[in-house]
């Protein structure tokens, strides 16, 4: 008992040494999310085990640890985004913009386009020098400098004594002239370096040639922005205007946007959009309809026929039983999106074998062959269909797996009250069957509520809903049409929207679930305990 | 007598070959169109003909051989990450769920359900939040950031543990709990308790959850494309994707022939698996 | 029993520490193999100290990285620069990219359609290059396709449009006009004529544009750049299209298949054209196939959308000279473009390698006559709200399924009425973005 003890506080220590290592690095990383995270199991971890009391959260932890890290805390951060305008053109931070824009040069357009030779030297104190080889009247040599050195230096002059009468060129010998790979491993200190020709223009080493010769360009010796930190204005150079801040996250120049934004907390306009915005409202009841319809569709068929495989092979006299339980899940076992598309192919209306096998019948009973995906309800059926054949074998698993823990003796003891085989199925076998896998039967329905890539590679959407304000179609469940709509946005992908929309669902999901944990627990009062 | 043995045959068994067998055709039909595919000269998933006009390895070929297209690597690394992904996965969900089940506490219940319904949430979004999270854990512990087999685990880690855990609790709470008593009454501890008696009679539903967090894992390629960012790392899913896929023009012959080797172990492995499951509960177990 | 509970313990925590180090992150040795440094490596550095050699990372797709494999080495050498090519799923680079690269682990260099432009220049992702000398060398279409406010985001290595092929043994060619090919395909009997993806319930605005914006409809007007405010879908040219393609699909010039469909129609000379791009040659390769233009419209030619690809520069580089560098002085070279173009047969997107290409191959000539009379998809963010209702739009008109909706209560009689519908939603959504 005791070496226990002392074991186990000696492996706390070591985790929470660990851990007092990790915080100040993940400080100087400045990685806040992980510094969250860390606490919090950290918190977890020594609560959890310090006391003798909390006996259950010793055995829950470990998992609730990594349920924490990579679900929870996804969830948060998606809920967190949902009030951001996180979208096409503020996707940075406010930081970010600024470095970015200052970071920006620029030419003039008759500066534009001008490709001459650089040669890059570099003498006994190191400075760099570059020669920019213009034509034979403009051999523009001076010293490299950076932005903020401009003021020391003088302007490049036009040195004809760097070339010989071969126009090749010569270097006085107290410069050494450094060749393609020579500047390449110095490239990041040459790429911020520059000569200034006249007070308003530099040039600078553009391509490095380890073939050839390395080239320059001109640009303006002012970068395009200079932002100011105390004013908050970022001042256009190149068009003398100042920008102020405008209020979604841009700088506005005379009444124009400049790209990049950044994100902005927008406080819950996203929400506001969805419920007010006539493009999501109006398709809204019809593909939620939908969406709820396939979702307990699709469960219900793959559990229905999940189940009576699983109970028609649950029994040990079944010969072959082994082979047909794994000729099951060989479904499950390819890749789902070739599955979903080799239907797409045996469902096409013109050249597909399901329409070459129903023939016969269409034949016998005169009708239209169905036209697969080009109406509502052939479209409906196999998405449902095909939902089915990918959900089966996991609900046959799932069943065969929680027959074997219905007591035998419960069925005998029926059997002997007189019950027939049905009944004793339907009154025994099928309740206790649903107390223990209620839980997976949501969690499917959650699933496939979110079944994106189904509906994306099977239907995609379609057939359109003719007349609907946006792009929608009737199999369209709420996360393809909302992704849809937050791609299709006037300017590019809206996160922000998508987030606000996949919170609004989850919420949603969590309601029926909690509904159907209560109407389940009635259940396992009444059958609960045997 | 011959006469109704058959007919009381038939009435016990035969239709249960009959619905077994018409399972049999509705699931393998669209397999072996992807069968015939692999061997399809001009593969075509959306083709007419079952059997193509004629036949060629060279899909098959393609797999073995291109250092860039190191299909074999891809399936060891998929089995590597499924099982043992796989197996703390249920691991974990076990300890759990045996809390739940044994460990009488205040708020079982709603800790249970809130662990199910946490793991509700659609990952549609959540690949983001997994990237940027593990960007920072790359600076900090690499062998364990972005681009690592250990990372990817420790992400499926929290993949399904909610729903495990139900599910096992469910099990357990069916395995008659005088067998703890009595065993409690002997001076065994909790572990014991779990190692010894719980988890061994719920050996079938953890074999069935695990085969079911292999295959969902070994069928992943969102998170896998998140972290492995290494040809020679990839799962195979991954590497269907990455490599052989175009706007177009994918070569669904490769694809086809890929998807076959992989599955092939999965449904012969659960051939052997099958005893494990349908061991049933009485059987000898309580020894354990 | 305190045996078994010490181990059971000892387990029990050994395995949360190692799991919970995989939940938050905990150090023991650093010096695992595959690991990378932090990236500090741009201070510092002053010449002649050797430094570290520079580092140049690559998101390219498997093709492209295949390629670059055996030439990367002699660069690597000359230059002295570690370059890493690390692939990817062609779509996927976009989204990895604004993730990645705003947190600093994003490449130096990145391929990509020239769609993503407007999108990635506006969310300040990708640096201009200034192509300098070898610009002239690059046909028109890739320069404008890869310019958004006068400058140019990327270096444009391939292009590739939609062209028609023929089945060669039944058929000599394509016709000239949608009349004779109408007559092709009597003569020959085949089961279907055109086969062209963007029917058979998969909408398709990229293979159906042909049949809008041949004869004087648009998507966004181009003057200098596509402006997003002037959409003409429903323009008195583009209803008339329409109107042209309804008789086609009426008169079984123009079957009703999507993309898989039209494939194997082909394969099966079930049909005896297929409408579809460069990167469908080995799949029509199941039949003798040539390769033809697409019949006029009203005798001007057909305008397929001309895809281009090309290689950028990230914003986040912390050495844009090596990745400029990387472009001008290796990858722009006709020794690597052909080596390009052997693993991915799309049209070179330079003149001098395309003069090459042109006379080994008159089936990529055929494919590059089709692109010159297109014009580049739209590269502005604004895209993404066409794609949706003008791809139902033609289905509409591809699958001929007119009528009265019975939940929106709208009428779409006609081709002009599908397209009047798209050019509203569309409209919708640039001003609801």
């Amino acid at each position: 008992m005791k070496t226990s003890t002392i074991l186990k506080y000696i492996l706390l220590g070591i985790f929470n040494a660990l851990m007092f290592y990790v915080v100040p690095l993940a400080i100087t990383y400045e990685s806040w999310f992980l510094l969250l995270i860390i606490g919090i199991i950290t918190f977890l971890i020594n609560i959890t085990y310090i006391t003798n009391r909390l006996k259950p959260l010793k055995w829950i932890t470990p998992g609730f640890i990594f349920l924490i890290s990579f679900v929870l805390f996804p969830a948060g951060y998606n809920f967190y985004v949902s009030f951001t305008n996180w979208q096409t053109g503020h996707i940075l931070t406010k930081t970010q913009v600024i470095e970015r824009l200052e970071d920006l040069t620029y030419s003039t357009d008759e500066q534009k386009g001008v490709e001459f030779d650089l040669y890059v030297m570099q003498d006994s104190n190191l400075d760099y020098f570059f020669l920019a080889d213009f034509d034979q009247d403009n051999l523009l040599f001076g010293k490299a400098v950076t932005s903020d050195q401009f003021e020391d230096i003088e302007y490049a002059t036009h040195e004809p004594s760097f070339k010989d009468s071969n126009n090749n060129i010569t270097i006085p010998e107290s410069l050494y002239l450094l060749s393609g790979k020579e500047q390449i491993a110095n490239s990041s200190t040459l790429q911020d370096l520059s000569i200034l020709i006249d007070k308003n223009t530099r040039i600078k080493l553009y391509n490095i040639s380890v073939f050839g010769a390395s080239s320059g360009r001109i640009f303006s010796s002012q970068q395009k922005y200079t932002y100011d930190q105390d004013s908050e204005i970022l001042y256009d150079n190149r068009k003398n205007v100042a920008c102020t801040l405008g209020d979604r996250g841009n700088f506005v120049c005379g009444g124009e946007l400049v790209d990049p934004g950044w994100r902005i907390n927008v406080g819950t306009e996203n929400y506001h959009r969805i419920i007010n915005d006539d493009r999501f409202r109006g398709p809204l009841s019809t593909v939620t309809e939908w969406t709820f319809q396939f979702a307990f569709l699709s469960v219900v068929l793959a559990f229905i026929v999940g189940l009576l495989l699983a109970t028609t092979l649950n029994n040990e006299k079944v010969r072959f039983q082994k082979i047909y339980r794994s000729i099951y899940i060989i479904p499950y076992a390819i890749p789902a999106f070739i599955s979903i598309l080799v239907f797409r192919g045996l469902l096409n209306p013109d050249f597909g074998l399901v329409n070459d096998w129903l023939d016969p019948f269409y034949q016998l009973f005169n009708i239209e062959p169905i036209r697969w995906f080009r109406t509502e309800g052939s479209s409906k059926a196999a998405v449902l269909l095909v939902n089915t054949w990918l959900g089966f074998p996991y609900m046959f698993l799932i069943v065969t797996g929680a027959l074997q823990s219905i007591p035998n003796e419960l069925i005998e003891a029926s059997k002997v009250d007189g019950a027939t085989p049905r009944q004793s199925f339907f009154k025994i076998t099928f309740p206790l069957l649903l107390v223990s896998i209620s839980p997976l039967l949501i969690g499917a329905f959650a699933y496939n509520f979110n079944n994106f890539t189904l509906i994306f590679l099977l239907t995609g959407g379609g057939p359109p809903i003719v007349g609907a304000d946006v792009s929608v179609g009737y199999t369209d469940i709420l996360i393809s049409f909302t992704y849809n709509l937050a791609v299709s946005g006037g300017r590019g992908v809206q996160f922000g929207l998508a987030a606000a929309v996949t919170t609004i669902i989850f919420f949603l999901v969590l309601i029926i679930s909690a509904i159907s944990f209560r109407y389940s627990k009635r259940l396992e009062r009444v059958y609960g305990n045997i | 007598m011959e006469i109704y043995k058959l007919s009381t045959w038939l009435k016990e068994y035969g239709w249960r070959h009959l619905v077994g067998l018409t399972f049999v055709v509705f699931s393998m039909y669209p397999i072996l169109y992807v069968v015939a595919n692999s061997f399809a000269d001009f593969p075509n998933l959306e083709n007419s003909k079952l059997i193509p006009d004629s036949f060629t390895l060279k899909h098959f070929q393609s797999l073995y051989g291109d250092p860039l297209v190191p299909y074999f690597k891809w399936l060891f690394n998929t089995y590597k990450i499924a099982s043992l992904a796989g197996f703390f996965n249920v691991l974990l969900g076990t300890f759990a769920g045996y809390a739940f089940a044994r460990l009488k506490f205040r708020g079982r219940r709603v800790g249970l359900i809130t662990l199910v319904l946490i793991q509700m949430f659609p990952a549609f979004l959540a690949f983001v939040a997994i990237y940027l999270l593990f960007f920072q854990i790359s600076d900090i512990a690499p062998f364990m950031g972005l681009g690592t087999h250990f990372g990817l685990i420790c992400v499926y880690l929290g993949g399904s543990i909610g729903f495990n855990s139900w599910l096992i609790k469910g099990f357990m709470d069916t395995i008659p709990e005088s067998l703890d008593e009595a065993a409690k009454v002997d001076g065994a501890s909790d572990s014991q308790i779990f190692f010894r008696i719980v988890a061994p009679l719920a050996r079938p539903i953890i074999v069935v959850l695990f085969v079911l967090t292999f295959i969902g894992i070994y069928s992943d390629y969102i998170l896998a494309a998140v972290f492995l960012k290494d040809t020679n790392l990839y799962t195979v899913a991954l590497g269907i994707n990455v490599v052989f896929t175009d706007d177009f023009s994918n070569e669904w012959g490769s694809i086809a022939a890929a998807s076959v080797i992989a599955a092939t172990p999965i449904a012969v492995l659960f051939l052997f698996f099958q005893k494990q499951i349908t061991g049933g509960l009485t059987a000898g177990s309580i020894k354990g | 029993m305190s045996n078994t509970k010490l181990r059971f313990g000892a387990i029990l925590l050994i395995l949360s520490l190692v799991l919970v180090a995989c939940g938050g992150s905990t150090e023991e040795t650093v010096e695992e193999p595959a690991t990378e440094e932090a990236p500090e490596e741009t201070l510092a550095a002053p010449a002649t100290t050797s430094p570290p050699p520079e580092k140049l990372l690559i998101w390219a797709e498997e093709k492209v990285a295949v390629a670059l494999e055996p030439l990367l080495g002699a660069y690597e050498s000359a230059a002295g620069v570690d370059v890493e090519v690390v692939i990817y799923e062609f779509g996927a680079i976009k989204d990895d990219l604004s993730t990645a690269g705003p947190a600093g682990e994003g490449p130096d260099l990145f391929i990509g359609p020239h769609d993503m432009v407007g999108e990635v220049v506006t969310n300040g992702l990708v640096s201009p290059i200034d192509l300098g000398s070898i610009q002239s060398d690059i046909f028109d279409v890739g320069i404008s396709a890869f310019s958004v406010g006068g400058e140019v985001y990327g270096f444009p290595y391939a292009t590739e449009a939609i062209a028609m092929f023929y089945n060669s043994d039944l058929v000599d060619g394509v016709p000239s006009t949608w009349e004779e090919v109408k007559a092709a395909c009597d003569a020959a009997g085949t089961e279907l004529c055109v086969a062209a993806p963007g029917g058979g319930g998969g909408g398709d605005a990229y293979h159906n544009i042909p049949f809008v914006q041949s004869d004087g409809g648009y998507i966004f007007k181009f003057d200098g750049g596509f402006d997003p405010s002037d959409v003409g879908l429903d323009n008195a040219s583009a209803l008339a299209s329409a109107e042209f393609l309804d008789s086609l699909v009426k008169n079984g010039t123009v079957a009703s298949t999507d993309y898989g469909g039209s494939m194997s129609a082909f394969q099966e000379e079930k049909s005896l054209f297929w409408m579809t791009g460069p990167w469908a040659r080995n799949d029509a390769a199941a039949v003798n196939y040539g390769v033809g233009l697409i019949p006029t419209f009203d005798g001007n030619a057909a305008t397929p959308f001309v895809g281009v690809r090309g290689m950028f520069i990230s914003a986040f580089s912390e050495n844009k000279v090596l990745a400029q560098s990387f472009i001008l002085d290796f990858f722009s070279t006709v020794d690597v473009q052909a080596a390009m173009y052997a693993e991915d047969p799309r049209l070179p997107a330079t003149k001098s390698l395309f003069a090459i290409v042109e006379n080994e191959d008159p089936i990529a000539a055929q494919f590059a006559a089709s692109a010159s009379n297109g014009i580049p998809m739209p590269n502005i963010p604004e895209m993404g709200s066409v794609w949706g209702p003008v791809g139902d739009a033609l289905l509409i008109i591809r699958d001929q399924n007119y009528g009265t909706n019975e939940d929106t209560g709208v009428t779409v009689d006609s081709a002009s009425d599908a397209m009047k519908l798209a050019a509203q939603q569309v409209r919708d959504a640039i001003a609801g973005g």
